[in-house]
């Protein structure tokens, strides 16, 4: 009997500790997750707490101070430059260790080993990609340089000795919550982070959908729908500005009209996983002859998904070899947005296409060879072993071709396809040091300087804006831009031979660019770079609103502060209303609406076409613009069973403003001819009643409709960790380009004057941990436009009251 | 006063040992804490249970209570929404003290069946004997 109760209450107590340690009744192992000894409590960390520590490590040559300000943003003071990396590649894995391995699992098509199967397409696709491929060509690159290898491998050092000082109890909260651990971290997962960035900024294009498109629509209809420059355009590069014209013409294949222009294909596949075409910035430069201190500015605003912990780490990095402030990206070293003692620089997206598409016919389905001039050529295989956790490795054989790999073929045919075979040229697979260009970048002191920095850098394109000490600003749009005939790369291209293949890149001296403008500022937002007089087609996915609006801003302000700059980069007037509306008051025809309707005409007629978050127009103006597109183009788009891409914002517009008889405002599907009137009109009674339920709920009002949130990197799942709901305004075409989840992930601008002035504020916080006081304590400051005078602190400054704690690290 | 004692002694041998065992053993080593206790001091089955919950219970909700009051609770209010789908810490407090002590109060009667079992003399219990060796523990 007691032997009997024995057994029981063994067989009870091992039961409940196996299922409180395991997944297998809950989603997550909650007694080692409660327990306060290694669980979640561990990362509840007390509010009073700052870093002070002395930490020796033999690998260091010299001794390395860091003082931390109240906003616990370090000031790191090196004896030798190299140990500077070390301690920034330690003091991103303290705080932001499990996203930037989650960044870099998610660039190397990892994640399944992570989440499971249920990510194994999006890995297959980033492998697919040749993200892997790419970042191993950077990384001998990389790692051919003295300099940028040494700094990584430092990088990687101080990374690795946080990671080792790890124990259950320390790990960051979501490896308990995911249950796994940090593994090793490498020089390679420093370049894998630089083509995530690439990816994200230059890994959206629309060859595909372009060709399906021109194949429904005709040669005709598509120019209309897709053009390639917009009417009002206001180009980074100054109209007005001569270019040289190309020495030699580009042979356009004698083919190009059959078989590529009028070439017709309906069953393409549907890519997946784009990045948000949305990734943009502003930035701007402000001579001292317009500046009330006389000193250049730079501002700077980089468009990002926002995200908890944030993209960006703040910090300063000083050695005997430079002294540089601003924000870092943890995976790499160096200091990739801010200033130093003389230059500052900031980036935005130049988003012109350097990724194109080439059809390849294999020899058979072991695709082993393809047609390529004449003859089977051999294919490379690169093996990809997705390792996915709780199941067994999924394998894909990925051919690589001249072109590169390819990403669709009859084994991973993607979404809707007849599985033809596609390869990927892209300019992120060519072997680079980009990382060079921030090394360079960081000790620059004049434009010289500045201008041999960006020539390592070849892609993702970027408005380059640097603003000195000395009184010069200047901007070079920056990459290898392939050089194309016209037309070139917008379709899917043949790949049976060398014909179609890029002719080489751009010049990189006829790269746009423009040093010390006569008008006194430079400005860039994602506009196309420079008008139809630059000699090259450069097509891409170009904004058209915010740079106009930033420019006619700049040239109306006479005697800038930084403090005008600070409000310009939270300007919510909305210049595509300012333009859109006229056309929907002009053709709107009030009797013929609803009385909810003609109640929300009332309200957009007085709106002061601004997007605060008060603001009802706003809605009113976004839901009618949405639903006029709906109703303009549904018909066309949808005549043929197949998805074909609404076409930008400002196509019909500027159709609308040239002509009201625009051929799509017909309606296909019915007997009568449709005009404008019709269309706006119905446009308005379609949106009245998803308007007439957000007035019943109180979310009207933008910033209630828009709710602009921060979500955790692993959004759905650890929605507890995000910041939703907050009271901030701008949007779509405004300059504070903040929507739902995306927007302004660093706003800076700096005065170059001596000393240097400078504000900023990110939506974050320096500690990725969510049980930190440091998690999210920038946002509300960030939704509100206040910004944080920076403290480029000096050696002397040691003692000042603005360190609150410090850390030293010694050999 | 003694009787006070005699339930003080074995949740303080609870509560070291799940301390000491927790710097080198996985979170269930709070039931391995608990039984060796009861075990050691022959505690009876049912006030084992008791006694090793009301420990653990302790133990884990004290210290957690320590950490989340210090952490003004910022992480229990994410925690406890994403665990439990209220934003309310002092449940998740609550629910992680009832986990060690359903593990302390498991182990503590594992431990007291076991000795009762190897050491038949003892089988009944008698007072006297637990008692005179936590007179002897508490001379130490």
């Amino acid at each position: 009997m007691r032997i009997l109760l024995l057994i029981l209450a063994i067989a009870v107590s091992t039961t409940l500790a196996y299922l409180l340690d395991s997944r297998s009744l809950l989603p997550v192992p909650l007694g080692r997750l409660l327990s306060p000894q290694e669980g979640l409590w561990q990362n509840a960390e007390p509010v009073s707490a700052a870093p002070n520590a002395a930490l020796s490590f033999p690998s260091l040559k010299g001794k390395v101070d860091v003082y931390f300000d109240e906003r616990l943003v370090p000031h790191v003071f090196a004896e030798e430059e190299q140990d500077a990396y070390f301690v920034q590649g330690w003091l991103h894995a303290r705080y932001r260790l499990w996203q930037m391995e989650f960044q870099t699992l998610a660039a190397a098509g990892r994640i399944s080993e992570v989440v499971g199967a249920k990510a194994v397409d999006y890995d297959r696709n980033m492998r697919r990609m040749g993200m892997g491929y790419a970042a191993e060509n950077a990384l001998r690159m990389i790692e051919a340089d003295p300099d940028t290898r040494a700094a990584c491998d430092r990088y990687t050092a101080g990374v690795n000795e946080y990671i080792s000082s790890l124990d259950v109890a320390s790990l960051p909260i979501e490896y308990k919550l995911l249950g796994y651990r940090p593994e090793r971290w490498t020089n390679l997962k420093t370049a894998l982070f630089t083509k995530a960035m690439t990816n994200d900024l230059a890994g959206y294009d629309r060859d595909f959908e372009y060709t399906r498109a021109l194949s429904l629509l005709g040669e005709e209809n598509f120019r209309l729908l897709y053009p390639d420059v917009s009417d009002s355009l206001s180009p980074v590069i100054p109209a007005g500005v001569a270019y040289p014209q190309p020495l030699a013409p580009l042979k356009v294949p004698a083919d190009a009209d059959s078989a590529y222009f009028r070439r017709r294909d309906t069953s393409l596949p549907i890519p997946t996983f784009k990045p948000d075409p949305a990734n943009g910035s502003n930035n701007w430069a402000v001579a001292g002859s317009r500046t009330a201190s006389g000193a250049p500015i730079l501002a700077n605003d980089p468009h990002l998904r926002l995200s908890l912990p944030s993209i960006w780490f703040e910090m300063q990095i000083h050695t005997p070899a430079f002294n540089a402030y601003g924000v870092s990206f943890p995976g790499i070293p160096g200091i990739v947005i801010g200033f130093n003692e003389d230059i500052a620089f900031g980036f935005t997206n130049a988003g012109r296409d350097v990724r194109d598409y080439y059809e390849i016919r294999f020899r058979d389905d072991l695709r082993n060879a393809y047609w390529f001039n004449g003859g089977w050529k051999p294919a490379e295989s690169r093996i990809e072993e997705i390792r996915v956790r709780g199941s067994q490795p999924v394998l894909d054989t990925v051919p690589y071709t001249v072109f590169g790999p390819v990403i669709y073929d009859k084994s991973h045919p993607g979404k809707a396809s007849d599985g033809k075979a596609y390869a990927l040229r892209w300019v992120a697979h060519d072997p680079s040091n980009i990382l060079r260009m921030w090394y360079l970048l960081n000790r620059a002191r004049h434009y010289d300087d500045y201008l041999a920095a960006i020539r390592y850098f070849n892609v993702p394109g970027q408005n380059m804006l640097f603003a000195s000490r000395s009184g010069d600003i200047a901007l070079w749009q920056q990459a290898n831009f392939p050089l194309r005939w016209k037309g070139q790369g917008l379709f899917l291209m043949p790949g049976q031979d060398s014909s179609y293949m890029w002719q080489g890149f751009i010049p990189t001296e006829e790269n746009p660019h423009v040093v010390n403008p006569p008008q006194g500022y430079i400005s860039s937002a994602n506009q196309r770079p420079a008008d139809t007089t630059y000699p090259y087609f450069i097509p891409g996915t170009y904004e058209v609103y915010r740079g106009i609006i930033i420019n006619r801003r700049l040239a109306a302000m006479p005697s800038v502060t930084p403090e005008d700059m600070m409000r310009l980069q939270n300007d919510n007037y909305n210049l595509f209303a300012e333009y859109a509306r006229p056309v929907l008051l002009k053709h709107v025809q009030p009797a013929r609406l609803s009385k909810s309707a003609a109640y929300y005409l009332r309200l957009l007629e007085e709106w002061n076409l601004t997007n605060d978050p008060s603001e009802k127009g706003a809605t009113i103006f976004s839901a009618w613009w949405d639903s006029l597109q709906h109703v303009v183009y549904t018909d066309e788009l949808n005549a043929y069973g197949k998805p074909l891409i609404r076409p930008d914002r400002f196509v019909l517009l500027e159709a609308l403003l040239r002509d009201s008889s625009h051929r799509f405002l017909d309606d296909i599907r019915t007997p009568q001819q449709e005009d404008a009137a019709q269309c706006v009109t119905k446009a308005l009674l379609l949106a009245a009643p998803m308007l007439d339920s957000l007035e019943a709920t109180e979310h009207l009002a933008w910033g209630r409709f828009k709710n602009t949130t921060v979500y955790h990197l692993l959004r759905e799942a650890a929605k507890p960790f995000a910041r939703p709901g907050l009271p901030i305004g701008g949007g779509v075409n405004i300059i504070n380009a903040t929507t739902h989840e995306h927007g302004p992930s660093w706003r800076m601008v700096v005065q170059m004057s001596n000393p240097i002035e400078a504000y900023a504020v990110y939506p974050g916080g320096q500690d990725g941990n969510p049980g930190s006081r440091h998690y999210d304590r920038f946002v509300s400051d960030w939704a509100a436009g206040k910004y944080y005078r920076l403290w480029f602190m000096q050696k002397e400054e040691s003692q000042d009251t603005r360190v609150k704690s410090r850390m030293s690290f010694k050999p | 006063m003694k009787s006070a004692m005699r339930h003080f002694i074995p949740c303080l041998l609870t509560v070291g040992l799940t301390y000491a065992f927790g710097l080198f053993l996985p979170w269930w080593s709070v039931a391995l804490a608990a039984c060796l206790a009861m075990a050691a001091l022959r505690i009876r089955p049912w006030p084992s249970f008791l006694l090793g919950f009301l420990a653990a219970f302790t133990c884990w909700g004290g210290w957690t209570l320590a950490r989340s009051l210090s952490n003004e609770h910022i992480l229990a209010h994410r925690m406890s929404a994403m665990i439990l789908g209220l934003d309310n810490p002092w449940l998740l407090i609550g629910l992680t003290a009832a986990i060690g002590g359903l593990m302390g109060g498991l182990g503590g009667l594992c431990g007291s069946l076991f000795m009762a079992l190897i050491h038949p003399s003892t089988h009944e219990f008698e007072h006297s004997e637990t008692q005179s060796e936590v007179e002897e523990l508490t001379r130490q």
